[in-house]
């Protein structure tokens, strides 16, 4: 059975571009498009990697991964931040919000698979 | 207090005047009173032997009766201040002494007054101490006798006691020296009165000059004459007055200029206030509009990417080559979008620093790695010179990146032929990094002027070699953000070498603005 990644992203443009690059990967997509969203399949579907954009609304990413943190099932769960290229600090922020790692946008998408394929075999 | 010292001085001055005075007046009464006595006795004592010269010449026309003379003599000799009287001839020997017993008949007296007295023919009269007042002393009269014819036959001789006299000049004295103690406590009690009634207006002024000088203006001076002080007083307080309102209207002038300054202030503030506000919102339109056009930008490039990894199925050649420069010219608008959120941020005064440890080398490695695409696809080699030892930086690293990267890419972007490298050393508690190409180079004139924002060396390139002339001056403020500096050295012709300095450990972003 392959690997589950679920994808926390708002532009469904983005969602399309990572669903695709990761399919072709061999990889299984669970999307969300809101923060509340996420933390609840993510609760559901325990993934194998979340990919979470940070600028969301209502609740963002920093607090959707805080939320996703407080469940002991994923606890150890790969959270990898995408964020916006100019807003400097985020990498800290994502990091003390619990994220495992970070990919800033616009990523190339070969540079997210690697990242992924660090975290999920 | 000084008017005391004042009021004292006054007083002593005054007691010394009056002591001096009543002393000089009491000695002189006392010296009148006491010649007066002395005449007084004196005239007594000439006449008393002048009747008992007179009285013997008449009772003996040539020759001296001795009964006669005898009761003469004891008569004058029972009156109380005569000592002694005696009658003598004309060789100066004793014929009666007025006593009973006549016991200094027929001696010569040994004294020089008696001497004198038997040769001269007038009245001799001498003290035995000149001083009048010397106790036991005694007043010798000597009174010739003399006949109508002119002969001399002999004289009296009396001495007489001027106790009586002496005792009433002490007394004199004595009451003359109470009555000057007397005076001297009166003119004491005047002296202080009087000083002290004309150091007070002075006590007063002083004082209220004193309070004027420490400032308290709320001062009177009570006006008590009509004379100078009075005067002055007078002159003290419309001073004071003066002063009153010169400091009052100086505060309502210092109150005016407060609440002027206030009301500039307050302008300043909110237009200050409007400023910033409408600043900010620029700022956040730009940071707005730039995530708008990033959104779908960064969509362009995603699909491009997926297409030209064969995603969507194998990409023909022919479509793989305009693909690529969709990919390209999407890349640089990014760029330029970046650029112009950077710029924003800068003018808002926004731009922070994410301060970390990172390591110069992976910095510089990676720029490497980024560029080589680009380096390649023109054939220049891209070299490198990073000290094997360099201890652990402090910034914002991927400022650094940024501003490297665009270094970096200036000089790929500018040079043709030759080479393009970046060297890292470290100088003291700096690291200098310098890129340098070996490119057109820049005039001298515009060497300073690279550095402002939108502005390129030689306006007639811009177009060709892309880019919006913002990333120079955006470099420079990451530098300077750091506590750095950057600069160029070029000529025309000959190359160019950007550099700049970094604090090993910046703490924290300086003038960031």
């Amino acid at each position: 059975m392959s690997a589950r990644i679920l994808l926390i992203e708002d532009q469904a443009d983005n969602r399309r571009i990572v669903r695709d690059l990761l399919h072709s990967a061999g990889y299984d997509i669970i999307e969300a498009v809101t923060g509340e969203e996420g933390v609840t399949l993510a609760a559901a579907h325990l993934p194998d990697a979340i990919l979470m954009d940070i600028q969301l609304p209502t609740i963002d990413g920093y607090e959707a991964t805080r939320r996703i943190r407080a469940n002991p099932q994923l606890r150890k769960t790969p959270i990898i931040a995408v964020t916006s290229y100019a807003l400097s600090g985020d990498d800290t922020k994502a990091f003390e919000a619990g994220c495992t790692a970070y990919v800033a946008k616009p990523f190339e998408p070969m540079d997210l698979l690697a990242k992924v394929r660090e975290y999920v075999s | 207090m000084r008017a005391f010292r004042l009021q004292t001085r006054l007083t002593l001055t005054f007691l010394l005047l009056v002591c001096v005075i009543v002393a000089a007046f009491l000695l002189l009464v006392l010296n009148a009173l006491q010649s007066e006595e002395q005449q007084i006795f004196e005239a007594r004592a000439a006449s008393t032997a002048a009747l008992l010269a007179a009285n013997i010449r008449n009772i003996s026309a040539s020759d001296i009766l001795f009964s006669e003379t005898a009761f003469l003599l004891k008569n004058v000799r029972q009156q109380p201040q005569v000592r002694y009287v005696y009658l003598y001839d004309d060789g100066g020997t004793i014929l009666a002494d007025g006593t009973e017993t006549n016991s200094l008949f027929n001696t010569v007296p040994a004294d020089p007054i008696h001497e004198r007295a038997i040769r001269v023919e007038r009245t001799l009269i001498q003290y035995r101490d000149r001083n009048f007042l010397a106790p036991g002393n005694l007043l010798d009269v000597a009174q010739p006798i003399l006949l109508p014819s002119g002969e001399l036959i002999g004289g009296v001789r009396i001495g007489f006691d001027p106790a009586p006299a002496q005792q009433r000049i002490l007394q004199t004295r004595k009451d003359i020296v109470l009555v000057g103690v007397a005076f001297a406590l009166v003119g004491a009690a005047l002296s202080a009165v009087i000083s002290r009634h004309l150091v007070r207006p002075i006590h007063d002024l002083a004082l209220g000059a004193q309070s004027v000088a420490s400032g308290d203006l709320d001062v009177t001076i009570p006006v008590r004459s009509r004379d100078e002080l009075g005067g002055l007083a007078v002159a003290f307080n419309s001073m004071a007055a003066s002063l009153r309102e010169n400091k009052a209207a100086l505060q309502r002038h210092a109150e005016g200029l407060e609440s002027m300054i206030e009301a500039r202030t307050q302008e300043l503030r909110s237009t200050n206030q409007r400023l910033e506000e409408a600043s900010r919102h620029k700022s956040q339109f730009l940071a707005n509009m730039s995530h708008e056009l990033r959104t779908p930008l960064n969509a362009i490039i995603g699909y491009t990417s997926l297409i030209l990894g064969n995603i969507y199925g194998e990409v023909p050649d022919k479509v793989r080559e305009p693909l690529d420069r969709v990919r390209l010219s999407s890349r640089h608008l990014l760029g330029l979008i970046n650029d112009v959120l950077d710029l924003a941020k800068i003018e808002a005064g926004r731009l922070t620093l994410s301060v970390a440890d990172f390591s110069i080398t992976q910095v510089v490695q990676s720029v490497m790695t980024a560029m080589e695409p680009l380096a390649a696809e023109k054939k220049l080699p891209l070299k490198a010179s990073v000290p094997a030892e360099l201890p652990a930086a402090r910034g914002d690293a991927r400022r650094i990146n940024q501003v490297l990267l665009n270094l970096l890419g200036n000089a790929i972007k500018f040079t043709d032929t030759g080479e393009v490298g970046v060297r890292v050393s470290q100088d003291g508690r700096e690291f200098l990094i310098s890129v340098s190409d070996t490119g057109p180079g820049i005039a001298p004139a515009d060497q300073g002027r690279i550095f402002e924002e939108f502005q390129q060396a030689g306006n007639n390139d811009a177009p060709l070699k892309g880019g919006t002339g913002l990333g120079l001056s955006i470099a420079k403020v990451i530098v300077e953000a750091h506590g750095g500096r950057m600069g160029v050295e070029s000529s025309p012709g000959k190359g160019s070498t950007f550099w700049f300095t970094l604090p090993i450990r910046a703490e924290r972003a300086v003038g960031a603005s």
